[in-house]
């Protein structure tokens, strides 16, 4: 008799099928050992009565015995008498105790079916509460903000300066190796984009005009708030969820502290007065990559380009810039920390909202940097 | 399946730890025989759990041999000793769910990972481990946040049997359950050990699971182990031991049983 034939069967006269288990009935076999079962369900013609001989079986383990006992409970489900008998002591303990007393499964019901119609309309008004309920939360979130805001300006011993201070040397003054670094290769990226195309037309010159007054109104601004979104908003979602999850923003108010004082306000203080100086860097190293793109595409020396730049830029191509920094800066702190703050439930969420963090910080950035672009458009600027 | 090895299941020999200039382990010996249940005890920052690790692979010691069924797991190639591992099953302190997976998916996991079987096979026989820790069913639907701790422990439990283990390492089981918990954890701890034939290892501080669940104890102090009995260790001179098993807690617990 081969180890891995586990069952072997014969019909004796009486209606009856004696059944031989052997071999090991362990978790590896578990799928064959099924086969065998179903072979054996399709050879039960003109019996009554099913004997399984377990005398001779080897290794057993509770998934075995399972399959054992689910074969055995399906046989007398389908009108016949089942037996089991001749286990070893170790194994007879196993069927009563691990399978023995193993629930049918009953597949959860079925909600009763209704039209797709119907369950459209449900998804869509789940939706449209969570929205709403969405935009509740970030105009309490706000709210709170401008409370705590104004309470400081009362009190302004209050703020926590030290706080800021912080923050704004991790967000800010950490930051200016890659907004350097970035500044200086966008504007090269953009000169030498425009040098092709306006070559076409003999306007080379007016590279310096496009580099400048894309980078000074839009690209120097746009490019910081990118940066310091994916440096600083995430890392204030990630810090203020990891909180959140300790049990320390509880622990806080249990010892009469306020979490926006101490969390959200000096955040949101420190990037909005970072976030111009770090535009300003952003522009005064990008006007240095355009001088050597100037330089190297145009042959054109310092003097020149620097004469160029004035002509082409208005003082409010500048300001323009720099007015959206905090604007921007504003947008990242309180989106990072208000996903930071709702946090909830397990570890996974932390990384999730500090994706949604991130995403929808600098979703808002460019809506609205579009905002300014069109009511300065209106304003004639 | 590897041939029956007479002495015990798992032994430990010579094991050094070191952290720098801080040692934990000094050339430490363990013997965990099959069948039994060993409490594993000592003070806190004594490498009681650095021991478990470096039993499990997820520690390399600095020096010594890792004896299971007489192969030493430090030696062996890291498949080889995957081989052996997927016999034993580890309850960690705060459960490690998989906080993306519902319970069932939890349990099915290494069942699906190391095993060829249908999903549907795969699903019942998860439920029957799920049962087995006493779970009720609805459980397997529901994420582990959603859980309370003594729920995530046996969830944990039922995940470390999926693959049918021999030995169970258990890590603070009963700590931070409420005592009916803790309670019926022991005494789930006790059956599937009777009904299983399993070896099992628990750290633990509990002193009621310490006396009344573990057939041997084994204490750490200063970087080796002295094993035996609860009789045999309130008998030890060591005053770390002595101060141990026969603190007020130890005694008013031997008083009433």
């Amino acid at each position: 008799m081969s180890a891995d034939s586990f069952l072997t069967f014969q019909h004796t006269g009486d209606g009856q099928l004696q059944v031989k288990v052997t071999g090991d009935w362990v978790i590896g076999n578990v799928t064959e050992l099924k086969d065998r079962i179903s072979g054996l369900f399709g050879s039960t013609d003109g019996t009554r009565k099913v004997v399984f001989q377990c005398s001779g079986l080897g290794k057993l383990d509770t998934s075995g015995a399972w399959v054992l006992y689910q074969a055995a409970r399906t046989l007398e489900a389908r009108g016949f008498e089942a037996d089991l008998t001749g286990f070893r002591q170790a194994h007879s303990r196993f069927m009563d105790q691990v399978v023995g007393d193993f629930p049918e499964y009953e597949e959860a019901k079925e909600p009763q079916h209704r039209s797709v119609l119907l369950d459209q309309l449900e998804n869509i008004g789940g939706w449209l509460v969570y929205c709403i309920c969405h935009v509740g939360q970030a105009f309490s979130f706000l709210l709170q903000l401008l409370e705590t805001f104004f309470f400081n300006l009362v009190m302004p011993w209050r703020f926590r300066f030290g706080v800021m201070v912080a923050n704004m040397y991790r967000a800010g003054v950490l930051a200016i190796p890659i907004v350097a670094l970035l500044a200086f290769l966008i504007s090269i990226v953009l000169a030498y984009q425009g040098a092709t195309q306006l070559a076409r037309f003999g306007a080379e010159i007016f590279t310096i005009d496009l580099t400048a007054v894309t980078l000074l109104r839009e690209m120097g601004v746009m490019l910081t708030a990118i940066l310091v979104a994916g440096r600083s908003g995430s890392g204030f979602a990630a810090e203020n969820g990891t909180m959140k999850l300790n049990e320390e923003i509880d622990a806080m108010q249990t010892i009469g502290l306020d979490p926006f004082e101490l969390l959200v306000l000096p955040r949101v203080v420190a990037l909005v007065l970072m976030m111009p100086l770090l535009t300003l860097l952003a522009d005064v190293v990008g006007l240095a990559g355009g001088a050597l793109s100037a330089f190297m595409l145009l042959d054109m020396p310092l003097g020149p380009y620097l004469a160029q730049v004035q002509s082409a830029v208005t003082p409010w191509t500048f300001w323009f810039g720099i007015i959206k920094a905090p604007v921007f800066g504003f947008l990242i702190a309180t989106t990072g920390t208000f996903w930071g703050m709702h946090v909830g439930g397990s570890a996974e969420s932390v990384g999730r909202l500090t994706t949604v963090a991130v995403v929808q910080s600098i979703a808002m950035v460019i809506a609205a940097d579009a905002v300014f672009s069109v009511l300065s458009s209106s304003m004639g600027l | 399946m590897p041939a029956f090895h007479k002495g015990p299941f798992i032994q430990v020999r010579g094991l050094d730890n070191r952290f720098g200039d801080h040692v934990v382990h000094r050339d430490l010996d363990l013997d965990i025989h099959r069948g039994e249940i060993l409490g594993l005890v000592g003070g806190s920052g004594s490498g009681k759990t650095i021991l478990v690790r470096s039993i499990l692979g997820l520690h390399q010691p600095q020096g010594g041999e890792i004896l299971f069924n007489g192969h030493d797991l430090l030696k062996e190639p890291p498949r080889k000793r995957l081989q052996y591992q997927r016999q034993w099953g580890m309850l960690f302190q705060r459960g490690a769910l998989f906080s993306g997976l519902t319970v069932l998916e939890n349990v099915e996991l290494p069942m699906r990972e190391h095993l060829e079987l249908s999903p549907e096979i795969c699903a019942e026989l998860a439920r029957l481990k799920i049962h087995l820790a006493g779970l009720p069913p609805y459980a397997g639907q529901q994420y582990p946040s959603e859980l309370s701790g003594g729920m995530v422990k046996r969830a944990a439990l039922a995940r470390a049997l999926a693959l049918e283990p021999e030995v169970l390492f258990l890590d603070e089981p009963t700590s931070g359950l409420d005592p009916i918990a803790a309670n019926s954890f022991d005494n789930l701890i006790q059956y599937l050990q009777d009904a299983l034939q399993l070896t099992v290892v628990i750290v633990t501080h509990d002193l009621y699971t310490l006396a009344n669940v573990c057939h041997r104890l084994a204490v750490i102090v200063d970087g080796q182990v002295v094993a035996g009995t609860l009789e045999e260790l309130r008998q030890h001179p060591d005053p770390w031991i002595r101060s141990y098993f026969h603190g007020p807690r130890m005694e008013a617990l031997l008083r009433t049983v």
